[in-house]
């Protein structure tokens, strides 16, 4: 009796992804309140004193004039990231997207022009910039939602409003220097919002070009606003070993003869590199010249029954043909080594 | 006596008739109010200064100076001369800013019904404690002058605000 190695699924390199950026946002409401970030533009703002006096027995009062200012439109504007984190990507990718919020912190609505650049410095990869989507406000990706970005029908956004953008871009099979893309490398790629009344040094006016004719005067972010957002190219490597043991026989020998039965370990494990296998799944054929045991699948020391009613990820002979299936969901570096067991019967 | 009673009955008709003009006229008092902001301007010499400008415009975050200027143009004392102005919509009084000499300043937090010193103050949250006042909380500003007003007297009152 002894553990003989029967085979060694040897360093199986493939990358995986982490996660695609899909995360639910609540539609931002815009927010017309005395608290809003700015006084809408064109609103007059009044003022008129009052004295009141007493001469002799006589209480009079006197108004004075009202002195009116007319708010102008301020441009201003910020853009953030909003992946939860660097988006995992692999050499060749086509389609992978970056997620932005443009957000109007001026006090009038204002078209915005949207550019994006991917030849950055600071990264190991340049990027190919593809295509601008503005988002239908769900966060979601969904191509028939989400329309391309188009320069002559540019977006609005209301003061105090948002809206949600993708960039598109396709992954180099290299590094900028041309040598090859490692586990971990990063390329980024960057979103530029820019109000189409203006931008420039912060004061400079556009006269008469604010909302409702009033000037429009350029705030503190200078009226455009840019951000980039990081691709990471993940790796995951997963060592499969498996190995039997006779755990009886009819005589007492090690040797495999018809009534032995036979049991199977294999062990899954993430050893290297910083990505997810997503939905690992491991199928076993039982071996030619012999029977499954029935409910003998094992996952981490605990029994798994047969069926895939149980919903516990395991089965024989249903997910795949005369094989065991066991579902081990999503792995990485920090996944415990995962043990799966089954026995057979020689026939 | 009765020399002196025809004199007293010539003056009574007068007194009747300037306090009637005083009243109808109502123009003892001239006040004026204007906004301004605070500019730097460079001279030709290239040296700053700070100089106060009526805007054509303002923006959001813009500090506005109100001023507040009174003056008697009747004949006879201003007594009891009270100047109020409430902070306008969409502006936050600037805290400290109010001032005006030989006034007693005083605030309002219920547009103007009530008014006291800032300590006085309280606003009721919704639960039905109280609060402190803060600045923001400020509707309405009083000057009361501690003297009454003379013919051909002039001063001035004032405060800044920021606009939202």
């Amino acid at each position: 009796m002894g553990n003989k190695a029967l085979r060694g699924y040897v360093m199986k390199k493939f990358l995986g992804i982490i996660f695609e950026a899909l995360i639910a946002f609540a539609l931002i409401i815009p927010v017309n309140s005395a608290f809003a970030i700015g006084t809408a533009a064109g609103t007059n703002i009044s003022s008129k004193a009052t004295a009141s006096y007493t001469l002799g027995t006589n209480t009079i009062t006197k108004d004075s004039n009202i002195s009116t200012v007319k708010v102008a439109e301020i441009l201003n504007v910020t853009v953030t990231w909003q992946d939860a984190g660097n988006v995992s990507a692999e050499a060749g990718d086509t389609n992978k997207k970056l997620l932005f919020k443009v957000t109007n912190t001026g006090n009038g609505p204002e078209l915005f022009t949207l550019t994006g650049l991917s030849t950055l410095v600071g990264d190991q990869f340049d990027p190919t910039l593809n295509l601008i989507y503005i988002d239908n406000g769900d966060g979601l990706w969904n191509a028939a939602q989400d329309l391309q970005y188009d320069s002559s029908n540019k977006p609005n956004i209301n003061p105090d409003a948002n809206i949600l953008v993708w960039v598109d871009n396709t992954i180099p099979n290299t590094r900028s220097d041309s040598s090859a893309l490692q586990d971990g490398d990063v390329g980024k790629s960057q979103l530029t919002a820019t109000c189409v009344t203006g931008s420039g040094t912060a004061g400079t006016i556009f006269a008469g070009q604010g909302q409702g004719g009033t000037d429009a005067v350029v705030g503190t972010t200078t009226g455009t606003a840019n951000t980039p957002g990081n691709y990471i190219i993940t790796s995951v490597v997963v060592e499969i070993l498996k190995n039997q043991t006779v755990i009886s026989s009819p005589t007492f020998g090690s040797q495999p003869i018809p009534g032995s039965e036979i049991e199977y370990t294999i062990t899954v494990h993430v050893t290297s590199g910083n990505g997810t296998a997503k939905n690992m799944t491991i199928k076993d054929p039982i071996p030619d010249g012999t029977t499954y045991k029935p409910g003998s699948i094992i996952l981490n020391t605990v029994s798994k029954g047969d069926s895939s009613g149980d919903s516990d990820g395991c089965d024989f002979n249903i997910t795949n043909t005369n094989a065991i299936t066991v579902q081990l969901g999503n792995m990485t570096t920090a996944t415990p080594l995962q043990t799966i067991k089954f026995n057979v019967i020689v026939n | 006596m009765g020399y002196l009673l025809k004199g007293f009955l010539t003056l009574l008709p007068i007194c009747f008739l300037s306090s009637v003009l005083s009243a109808q006229t109502q123009g003892n008092l001239e006040l004026k109010i204007v906004a301004q902001k605070e500019v730097v301007v460079t001279d030709s010499q290239g040296k700053k200064q700070i100089k106060r400008v009526e805007p054509a415009k303002v923006v959001p975050g813009d500090e506005i100076i109100y001023t507040i200027s009174y003056t008697n143009i009747g004949s006879e004392d201003a007594e009891n001369v009270n100047i109020t102005n409430p902070v306008p919509e969409h502006m936050a009084y600037k805290e400290g800013s109010a001032a005006g000499i030989g006034t007693a300043i005083t605030f309002s937090v219920d547009k103007g019904i009530t008014y006291d010193v800032p300590v006085n103050l309280k606003i009721k949250n919704s639960d039905g404690t109280v609060r402190p006042v803060v600045a923001e909380d400020f509707t309405n500003i009083r000057w009361t002058l501690s003297k009454p007003l003379q013919p051909k007297g002039t001063g001035y009152v004032e405060y800044r605000a920021i606009l939202k």
